[in-house]
């Protein structure tokens, strides 16, 4: 015998009657059975749920978001036989422009629904010499093209230090600089200039990678002035 | 507002899957109340909700090519987005709450059930009559089958038919949302 429909599976699921034909099918076939518990599931829920608020529709301004979002890819697209590495480094948005919108928003949302604990991977420790304790993905702020890798390792020797694995590129009239920042892009600290493909900066004491945990890197002018240009490159958030 | 029918979206979904143009911005208008909902509902936040809308269909034109229409609705996988979306932003919120060290164990899971209730409710809604008002009565309602049937002067078969094709409808509706996150 096949396997029963979906009516029948519906209709033993709702506690109907059914044929006997179909009840021993039912009573041999997990796989009918498991269909059968699956709707008994769904009754169940539908039968906790409360009738919706209508729909509403969003804002115009998310779908112009969402085009000029795609634009920039396709413009990346486009250009990037002709656009050399320096081009791209000179054209990238600054700090505050990007990124902040979503997470001073998360931040301003803090204290109107509580979070849930021990939802970051922790990252056991493979090697001996050191424990992964956060790691975060980097991302061209200006292509959302992977740029490599961050991660922060607890070492022997106590001290705590963020590796970066990114590639490295001269800046002309400038240097790039590796930063950790707050969730509301206002605290941060610098940790030092970038100067290779893979480079590993201790952490100062006292600075906890939860409370820092986006990881920045800017081109900063040599004008002398030590704090951030808001040239941000790169970024990644660390999930401690 | 009604949600779109899986029936009319077939063409959609491979013109999406093709890139075309045109397609986002179809979908968008079919779908993206739907997101918004279910993201402010869920949230709570406005500003949060249109960077959830916003960030799911990005990321639904950019991974277009991971879509295979043979093997789902397209809302049910754009849903799908929306709902790993929305728990990202959980998350964000509680590495947040971690380090105010206002933290709670079981917050989580209630959460992402939360975002399943929601969209429940919404498939309910977009059954579309004379299905959305049976399930209502019989489910929001608690009504019997018996009492639908008099109260919609509808034959009691007719009911249990359409309850039993409802439930049907939503169990795959949902499983597509599913299966895409």
């Amino acid at each position: 015998m096949s396997h029963l429909d979906d009516e029948v599976i519906a209709a033993a699921a709702l506690g109907e009657q059914i044929d006997a034909d179909h009840r021993a099918h039912l009573e041999a076939c997990t796989l009918c059975a498991s269909h059968v518990r699956a709707i008994e599931d769904l009754a169940a829920r539908a039968g906790s749920v409360h009738r919706p608020e209508p729909l509403l529709v969003p804002p115009a301004r998310v779908w112009d978001a969402i085009v000029a979002e795609l634009a920039s890819d396709e413009e990346q697209l486009a250009a990037a036989p002709e656009t050399t590495p320096q081009e791209a480094l000179a054209t990238v948005t600054p700090i505050r422009r990007r990124f902040s919108g979503w997470l001073v928003a998360a931040a301003a949302s803090v204290g109107l629904i509580v979070g849930g604990v021990g939802v970051g991977l922790l990252l056991a420790g493979t090697n001996d010499d050191f424990v992964v304790v956060a790691s975060a993905p980097l991302a061209n702020l200006q292509t959302d093209a992977p740029a490599g890798t961050a991660q922060v390792e607890n070492r022997p020797d106590g001290t705590q230090v963020l590796v970066l694995d990114t590639d490295y590129q001269t800046v002309a009239d400038g240097n790039l600089e590796v930063w950790l920042i707050d969730p509301n892009v206002e605290g941060m600290v610098s940790l030092g200039f970038l100067t290779a493909t893979h480079s590993e900066f201790v952490i100062p004491p006292g600075y906890d990678p939860a409370a820092y945990p986006i990881v920045d890197i800017s081109i900063e002018p040599r004008d002398g002035v030590p704090t951030h240009s808001g040239d941000s490159i790169v970024r990644g958030v660390l999930v401690v | 507002m009604e949600l779109p029918d899986d029936s009319t979206g077939a063409s959609l979904a491979h013109a999406f899957a093709a890139g075309a143009d045109g397609a986002l911005e179809e979908l968008y208008r079919d779908v993206s109340p739907l997101v918004y909902s279910l993201a402010l509902r869920a949230l709570g936040d406005p500003t949060e909700a249109e960077d959830v809308t916003q960030q799911t269909f990005v990321a639904a034109w950019r991974s277009r090519g991971a879509f295979d229409p043979e093997r789902g609705a397209l809302r049910g996988w754009v849903v799908g987005i929306a709902r790993r979306t929305i728990a990202d932003a959980f998350e964000a919120r509680s590495r947040d709450h971690r380090r105010l060290q206002a933290v709670r164990d079981d917050v989580r899971v209630g959460e992402a059930d939360h975002v399943d209730d929601l969209l429940l409710a919404y498939e309910i809604d977009a059954l579309g009559d004379p299905r959305r008002t049976i399930m209502a009565l019989a489910f929001y309602e608690g009504h019997t089958h018996e009492q639908i049937s008099d109260y919609l002067a509808m034959p009691l078969g007719t009911v249990k038919s359409h309850i039993r094709r409802s439930l049907t409808t939503l169990r795959n509706r949902l499983e597509a949302a599913d299966v895409a996150s």
